[in-house]
């Protein structure tokens, strides 16, 4: 334990991180490709509608990569509360004419040549923010007020993400929260409490007017098979590819779930078709090269110069970890049907190019280790 | 501490290794629940996606074809198409309720154009309630694909193999029908339905959603195996002849019905049978010409009892009282078990006792005094027939209608043959013996007499009837040839021959005079019953026939033709007589068999003047017949009302005067 709690190879992080990032955006650009050439065959009468797409976005996200990876990141403390302020402003925007409605909820801003989701800003800015606010007196974790305002911000955005409605982001963004208050030093005792007081909200929410659209997919997680043509129709041929991947998958390309079966095959449901070409094997693969990532970046938080860093990298860590886990869960039928991407994979949109900035910022982080402090001292 | 920078602590370090450790655990469980999806229930995931992934299709095996013996099609397979609608997607069709308005009024013009049919007919059933409903079907190719390019909304034009009868209603009740799934439903096309069907192959391959084939995934083909082709025994010549003059006859008869049918006597293969009111099997759902406006108004019920009845197939599924025609097989059997011969001489007093009954002769209270056998025959003599069949017993009686095959049904490869009502022939009395001696009391289905007649004409050896000549593959290569059987011996070749010298004996002297045609030697022996109704017999309403073979010397053919309810005359020889004579003088010629004139018919021939026979103590029926042979026209005074057996008691001009051909003999009875 305790030379994992040593920083010795913090410099090499740098390097891992870059490269598993780079890795996971490529293997993404194929998979894309694979996923949606039929569908966009279909829709378009081209192959390359939904990969062009992607490779847009992910240019732009290669761009955010490599300037975030060379801004020092105190940047983001010195401006959390403006970054904060701007989130909260794009998701009000929702409720303007700004704001796009599909399916029941509106979750895009409409600004003419590009859309934007506050959703997934706000996640960013939150975890600037938290970090900048404990970084500023640490102590603070250990004292109500600071603890209960941030729970207060944390909450407000929250509630107004379930406006959109949308559960899952504002899920992500209490767990993020949370998770990093818990990397602060929070008490065990309270985060057990505020964990249930989160669950006692779901359940509120869900018994509220609006919930019975919830309702509906949280009942289709228990059983999908029970409305293979309805509400369940997603995850059920989500799961209809796994299984036809089986171990070791039906080969690159060769996938049959992504000819209109399965909806979307390039967007949340990515891993699917990946688990249906690939199998097991390289679904297995996949995670793996998740997990590696997210344990460079938590080394990165672990060897930080100072506590900024450190908890930036955590929460970013967590953002990170937490979205696959939702995503793994949800096409694995193991959590309620809901819109998660999965980070640096599925098609790109804001969300690419806010994971690749992170992954920058992490790089940045890493940079600035202990040893270097120590060394100029 | 405000300007130094907080420094990371101990516990946010283990707290970081906690928030790892738990983003661990949950991998493990996400990779075991994934392993659960991937490997465990991956088969039964697997199955599930290759039931909804794979468009499995039928390969329509072609049906084959139906020929002549000389190779005409007479029932064929085409590509047709049908026209499919999803009424729900028409119905969606537009963003706006008035766009859906407008493009259904839209649509149904495009297909009331294209497929000629009435506007509402075609709203009512593209807005109909149902899930598919099938707008129209038998369009061709060219409509087709006019709408196919239309593109309309729920529109499908599927391509579908549809039967075809090139000659509409030509031997219609031969070849029956398939039903829309190209399914044989009656007659050859249902007898012979596993050859003609083929075997359907599939096509099985992995489609998107939207049942388009992929270029990957599963691509199994299994070839259809098309249907033989069948050639049958009908000759399409003689089928068309027998037709034409069935139609004539029933006009001239103001009759109910006329069926006739032409066998091969050496081979059991039959060459023509045909029926008036022949259906388009095309179409056979459609009433007969005449009918239109009595089927509108009837029920569905009715509809369907109509269709049974046009559908019937009367010289195979029917039986009718055969009359006088059965005394050929009194006759034969009667001289095959020796109990006469040919020149013994019979008494007729004009009645018999039998049991505790009186059996008149036709002419009581006349009589047909002494005669020879085959004058017996020809004058019809009921009593010679009760001589003769009480001299062979029940026991042999029955043994020798069975040798003919009588007795059960022919086996003819056609479905629905009816069965003969014959007495109980193991405990018939002996009224019931004699009656069934001359005929009366029974009732035969046309195949299995004309099947045991055939048997006279071909040396005593009973054939099997058929109408299947060749299966023949594709190719056009004879996979199967039918081979002629012997089903039993009714006869002696003998007996048989001596049954033919009476039968032309009837043409040549005696009451079948009708079908005589100088040149030929012409067998025949007629008939006439009153019709069977409800309760016993009608009174008015006949059944005449004539069975007739030709020629004598080296039958070619046997012919049986029935005229039901004939109105204009009273008798067999009458009635069927001049439609087999119009038949027989196109058919020998057909046939090529030439003429051989004796001296007395070259003589008669040149002739324009006849002498005119004797026709006093003859029946009716048989002086009719008889002028018929001799260029002359009989009328009979008074007029008859009614079916008896009279005997002529004096005839206008009298017997021996020479008179021109065409003179009308007035003939008396009483």
């Amino acid at each position: 334990m305790a030379r994992l709690l040593e920083t010795k190879n913090r410099k090499k992080s740098n390097f891992y991180v870059t490269i598993f990032t780079v890795i996971l955006a490529l293997f993404g650009v194929a998979m894309v490709f694979s996923a949606s050439y039929y569908q966009s065959l279909s829709k378009f009468g081209n192959y390359y509608h939904y990969v062009k797409d992607d490779l847009m976005w992910l240019g732009i996200g290669m761009a955010a990569f490599i300037i975030c990876g060379l801004l020092n990141y105190h940047i983001y403390s010195v401006f959390a509360w403006p970054l904060l302020g701007i989130g909260v402003v794009l998701l009000l925007l929702i409720f303007t004419p700004l704001g796009i409605t599909l399916n029941n909820a509106t979750r895009w801003l409409d600004f003419k040549y590009f859309t934007v989701m506050p959703g997934e800003i706000i996640k960013s800015c939150l975890v600037f923010w938290i970090a900048s606010f404990y970084a500023k007196d640490p102590d603070r974790i250990h004292r109500l007020k600071p603890n209960a305002a941030v729970l207060a911000v944390l909450a407000f955005c929250a509630a107004l993400i379930v406006l959109q409605p949308n559960l899952s982001t504002a899920g992500t963004v209490v767990l993020i929260g949370i998770g990093m208050m818990f990397i602060a030093g929070f008490s065990l005792k309270l985060i057990l409490l505020v964990g249930a007081l989160g669950v006692g909200g779901f359940v509120l929410i869900i018994l509220s007017p609006k919930g019975a659209y919830m309702l509906e997919r949280v009942e289709t997680f228990f059983d999908p098979f029970k409305d293979a043509l309805g509400s369940g129709y997603q995850v059920v041929q989500g799961l209809l590819a796994l299984g036809s991947g089986g171990f070791l998958g039906v080969g690159p390309g060769q996938s049959i779930q992504k000819t209109l079966y399965l909806p979307e095959p390039q967007n949340d449901f990515i891993i699917a078709i990946i688990g249906e070409e690939l199998g097991f094997v390289g679904v297995l693969a996949l995670l793996l090269v998740y997990l590696m990532l997210i344990y460079n970046c938590f080394k990165v938080a672990m060897g930080a110069k100072d506590y900024f860093g450190m908890l930036l990298a955590g929460g970013i860590t967590l953002h990170l970890a937490i979205q696959v886990i939702l995503n793994v869960a949800v096409v694995s039928a193991s959590f309620f049907p809901t819109g998660v991407a999965l980070p640096l994979v599925s098609l790109g949109g804001n969300a690419t190019v806010l994971f690749l900035a992170e992954m920058g910022i992490i790089v940045n982080i890493s940079k600035h280790t202990i040893d270097e402090i120590e060394a100029e001292a | 501490m405000a300007k130094e920078r907080a420094k990371t602590t101990q516990q946010n370090r283990k707290r970081i290794l906690a928030a790892f450790g738990i983003v661990c655990l949950l991998f493990l469980a996400l990779t075991a629940r994934l392993a659960y999806h991937q490997i465990i229930k991956g088969d039964e995931y697997a199955q599930r996606a290759v039931r909804q992934q794979t468009a499995d299709q039928v390969v329509t095996a072609r049906r084959g074809s139906i020929l002549d013996r000389n190779g005409s099609v007479l029932a064929a397979s085409a590509t047709s198409y049908t026209i499919w609608v999803r009424p729900d997607t028409v119905k969606s069709n537009g963003k706006t309720e008035n766009d859906r308005i407008v493009n259904i009024q839209n649509e149904t013009n495009a297909l009331a154009e294209f497929l000629e049919m009435g506007y509402d007919d075609v709203y009512d059933t593209i807005t109909s309630d149902r899930r598919l409903i099938r707008l129209a079907k038998n369009i061709d190719e060219e409509t087709a694909k006019l709408i196919r390019d239309e593109q309309l909304a729920g529109i499908e034009v599927v391509e579908t193999d549809s039967r075809s009868y090139p000659m509409k209603t030509f031997a219609s009740h031969i070849l029956g029908m398939t039903n829309d799934d190209n399914v044989g439903l009656t007659g050859i096309e249902l007898y012979y339905n596993n050859y003609l069907a083929g075997l359907n192959g599939r096509w099985i391959t992995s489609k998107d959603s939207a049942a388009n084939a992929l270029s990957y995934g599963t691509n199994q083909y299994y070839a259809a195996q098309d249907g033989n082709d069948l050639v049958l025994t009908i000759d399409e010549n003689i089928q068309h002849i027998v037709e034409e003059q069935i139609e004539i006859g029933k006009i001239k008869n103001k009759a109910d019905g006329v069926m006739c049918l032409i066998m091969d006597p050496k081979t059991g293969g039959i060459l023509a049978m045909a029926q008036t009111g022949e259906y388009d099997p095309n179409d056979p759902r459609a009433p007969l010409a005449g009918d239109e406006a009595k089927f509108e108004a009837m029920t569905s019920e009715e509809k369907v009892a109509y269709w049974n009845k046009v559908w019937r197939n009367f010289n195979i599924s029917d039986t009718y009282e055969p009359g006088s025609v059965f005394k050929l097989f009194t006759t034969s059997l009667a001289l095959d078990y020796g109990v006469t011969y040919m020149n013994e001489t019979f008494y007729c007093p004009g009645y018999v006792r039998v049991a505790d009954w009186t059996l008149h002769c036709w002419n009581y209270p006349a009589a047909h005094g002494v005669q020879t056998l085959t004058q017996a025959v020809s004058n019809s003599c009921n009593v010679t027939m009760i001589g003769l069949v009480q001299r062979m017993g029940l026991k042999r009686f029955a043994d020798g209608l069975a040798g003919f095959g009588l007795t059960e049904k022919t086996g003819v490869d056609y479905p629905g043959e009816g069965l003969n009502m014959l007495q109980n022939l193991t405990s018939a009395g002996p009224v019931e013996l004699a009656t069934m001696s001359y005929g009366q009391g029974i009732a035969v289905t046309p195949i299995s007499i004309t099947t045991a007649v055939c048997s006279i004409a071909n040396g005593g050896k009973v054939m099997q009837p058929h109408f299947l000549k060749e299966l023949r593959d594709t190719d056009g290569n004879v996979v199967y040839e039918y081979e002629n059987t012997v089903k039993s011996i009714s006869i002696s070749a003998q007996t048989a021959s001596d049954m033919l010298s009476i039968m032309e004996y009837n043409v040549r002297q005696g009451g079948a005079g009708a079908v005589k045609i100088p040149g030929y030697r012409i067998g025949a022996k007629t008939g006439t019953a009153n019709k069977p109704e409800a309760g016993g017999y009608s009174k008015t309403d006949l059944i005449g026939s004539v069975m007739v073979v030709a020629p004598v010397d080296d039958p070619k053919i046997v012919m049986l033709c029935i005229v039901d309810t004939m109105r204009t005359t009273r008798y067999g020889s009458t009635s069927a007589g001049p439609i087999c004579k119009a038949i027989l003088t196109e058919l020998l010629q057909y046939m090529d068999i030439e003429p051989d004139y004796s001296a007395e018919e070259l003589r008669q021939l040149r002739s324009q003047r006849t002498t005119v026979p004797d026709f006093v103590g003859m029946s009716v029926e048989d002086a009719m017949g008889y002028a018929a042979g001799r260029y002359l026209n009989c009328e009979v005074s008074p007029e008859v009302e009614s079916y008896e057996e009279l005997a002529v008691i004096d005839q206008y001009p009298k017997a021996g005067e020479d008179v021109p051909k065409g003179s009308t003999v007035t003939i008396y009875y009483k």
